[in-house]
């Protein structure tokens, strides 16, 4: 996974960058020139010094005195303890101080000061000084690094402030923008933002806001709009299965019904009854009585078939003209001639009149059902054929009653 | 001011007569000179003391009295200024020849003689090897270190030796161990005073003859009773613990009984000629 750089550490690099240029030019660039500058300020200051030293000396090489001039030089040499070494010889060139010759050994970078001591255009003497020079600007050298370090310390102090300051107006505000709209994510519209600034990013939470609860406007509208259009396929869905005038089931309703529990039947081997129930003598009854009487003769017809199959699994449809079909699960042959009989007295049972009726004076019905356990060959059509020709036969056998296929 | 003086001490000289030496005595004031071999604040600290307990016991009005320098000194001695004088030596007889000064005390417990010294590894074995050679002093009139060597030198080993003043004694050591010169002559006592590291760099090659150390002198015109009053106080404070410990600051480690002939030997050496003015 890459790896992720946050704003507060972006936001910090700047600052970084910025210490990082400061300590470059200040301790690589300007401190090396200050120091060369300030080391040749003090090589001329200990120059000017060394001559005056000189003159002063020159009394006691005139008169002798050394024990004056070791005076002057061992107090100078007291008082400052970066000169390294200080050498006077005579005209002669031999050495007056120090007394003991010095070791050869030369420690650090030191400067050499090298004066001829004249008196009336004679020289009567030499003074040589060594100096460390490094250490009169050492001290000056620690300061500024001392300094340094203080400003290196307080503007990480600073940063770090900046970094918490940022944190509050930058990172604060946006991490509630993400969990805002991780929980719009999750439809929870009700979490509260606290960011009051007036800045860009305040606007933007405004704006955030606004459009949140404008989302929560729309989903509520489109989430009635969706049950409202549910509603209406079921309505559609309802009415398109329907027969208007039985209000049982159509015939479309019935063809996707028996196809599949064909298949279902087929799939468990278990029994499928279909019954097909035809009114005896419907063409005559409606011509007696009138279509409107004959409407009113399916749906009472309709009422009694599907009073008489009252299994949460039946369907019972209106299959054509005066044709109904009920399509019975899980029902072999025995169960189904109870049925269909019971369909066949329950209709009788109306009494509906039927004056012209060849067999009796009320309306009644002739019933032929198939049992099967479909297999994988079963077809609607077979399954309706056998129920069509048992209907057939109880037609032909004086109508009124039940075949079986 | 000193003509003053001269007519106070007159006039008190008169009234001896008349009224009797007490009373003479409170008048006149007597001055004492000392040599200024150290700066006047340390002269200062030690005589005034030692003025102070004169006084008490002699009741005589005594004054210190300081020079700016040794020629100073030596001027003022020479026209007779000083009453009483701490002086060296030579100063001793110059005194007497030109105001006849009388020495009345000295330090009885040791000898004043000089030394000449040459480095530790020096070849130089006597004092005739110097001849030619250089050889530095602090100044040349410096009694044991200078003058009395120098006079040797001359009139003793009859050698001339190239002179190289440096001074201060120390002065004299540091140009010997340096090898700027190849001898010096000082003093026992200043010697004894150089670091140790200064002082293992040397070695005493000569002694020269010892003399009496330095007098304290009276004025020929000072009365013999007043003298005597002086005389008596300095050795009664040689005689207690404070007094010793004052006189030991001079420094005078033994006082006593001083006389002309003791500073015979140092007459003879006829320093004069030495002398530089």
């Amino acid at each position: 996974m890459k790896p992720v750089v946050r704003v507060k550490h972006k936001l910090f690099l700047p600052n970084l960058a910025l210490m990082l240029v400061f300590v470059i030019v200040v301790h690589f660039i300007w401190l090396p020139k200050h120091i060369g500058a300030e080391k040749e300020i003090q090589i001329g200051k200990e120059s000017q010094f060394v001559e005056m030293l000189a003159t002063a000396l020159t009394a006691g090489l005139l008169s002798n005195d050394i024990a004056q001039l070791h005076l002057t030089l061992n107090k100078l040499m007291k008082d400052r303890k970066y000169w390294h070494a200080v050498t006077l010889h005579n005209a002669d060139n031999i050495r007056l101080f120090p007394i003991a010759a010095l070791g050869t050994s030369v420690v650090g970078d030191l400067e050499k000061f090298v004066y001829e001591i004249e008196y009336e255009k004679r020289r009567i003497g030499s003074l040589e000084l060594l100096v460390d020079i490094e250490s009169l600007v050492r001290e000056d050298v620690a300061w500024i690094q001392t300094l340094e370090k203080i400003f290196l310390g307080l503007a990480l102090l600073v940063s770090i402030a900046a970094t918490f300051w940022q944190n509050y107006w930058i990172q604060q505000p946006l991490r509630q923008l993400h969990e805002l709209s991780t929980s719009i994510s999750n439809g929870n519209y009700d979490s509260i933002l606290s960011h009051r600034s007036s800045d860009e990013l305040g606007t933007l939470v405004r704006s955030f806001v606004s459009m949140r609860n404008e989302i929560r406007k729309r989903e509520s509208e489109i989430r009635e709009a969706n049950s409202n259009l549910s509603q209406l396929n079921q309505k559609l869905e309802q009415i398109s299965n329907t027969d208007a005038i039985t209000n049982i089931a159509n015939r479309r309703h019935f063809d996707e019904a028996l196809a599949t529990e064909i298949s279902r039947h087929s799939r468990q081997s278990n029994p499928l009854t279909l019954i097909l129930c035809d009114i005896d003598y419907f063409k005559l009854y409606n011509d007696t009585h009138g279509h409107q009487q004959g409407d009113k003769c399916l749906r009472r017809v309709a009422g009694a078939i599907s009073k008489a199959s009252a299994r949460g699994e039946d369907l019972v449809a209106r299959y054509g003209g005066e044709e109904f079909a009920v399509i019975l699960p899980n029902t072999d042959q025995q169960q189904a001639l109870k049925i269909a009989d019971k369909i066949r007295a329950r209709v009788d049972d109306l009494a509906l009149p039927h004056k012209r009726s060849a067999v009796s004076d009320h309306v009644t019905v002739s019933l032929g059902f198939a049992s099967v356990v479909p297999d994988t060959g079963t077809t609607m059509s077979d399954l309706i054929e056998d129920a069509d020709r048992a209907l057939y036969r109880a037609k032909r056998d004086g109508r009124n009653r039940v075949c079986a296929a | 001011m000193k003509p003053f003086t001269r007519i106070v001490a007159l006039l008190a000289a008169i009234q001896v007569t008349t009224m009797g030496s007490a009373a003479v005595a409170a008048e006149a004031v007597y001055t004492l000179g000392v040599v200024p071999q150290f700066e006047p604040r340390r002269l200062s600290e030690i005589w005034q003391p030692i003025i102070d307990e004169l006084k008490r016991q002699t009741g005589l009005r005594l004054v210190l009295r300081f020079s700016p320098s040794i020629p100073e000194f030596e001027k003022e001695f020479s026209r007779g200024e000083f009453d009483f004088a701490y002086m060296n030596p030579y100063h001793l007889i110059v005194a007497h020849r030109k105001q006849g000064y009388q020495p009345l005390l000295r330090d009885v417990g040791r000898q004043l003689y000089g030394i000449i010294v040459v480095r530790k590894e020096s070849e130089l074995q006597s004092i005739e090897e110097l001849d030619g050679k250089k050889v530095a002093f602090p100044a040349p009139n410096a009694l044991g270190a200078a003058l009395i060597p120098r006079a040797e030198f001359a009139n003793k080993f009859n050698i001339s030796v190239d002179q190289v003043y440096a001074r201060s004694h120390s002065s004299v050591y540091l140009n010997v161990i340096l090898g700027v010169v190849d001898a010096g002559g000082g003093v026992q006592k200043t010697l004894m005073q150089q670091p140790p590291e200064i002082r293992e760099q040397l070695r005493v090659l000569y002694k020269t003859t010892k003399v009496s150390p330095h007098p304290i002198a009276a004025h020929k015109r000072v009365p013999e009773d007043v003298q005597q009053r002086v005389l008596v106080a300095f050795l009664n404070m040689g005689r207690s613990e404070t007094g010793k410990q004052q006189l030991a600051r001079i420094p005078i480690k033994e006082i006593g009984l001083a006389s002309l002939e003791d500073y015979d030997p140092l007459r003879k050496m006829g320093l004069e000629s030495f002398y530089v003015e």
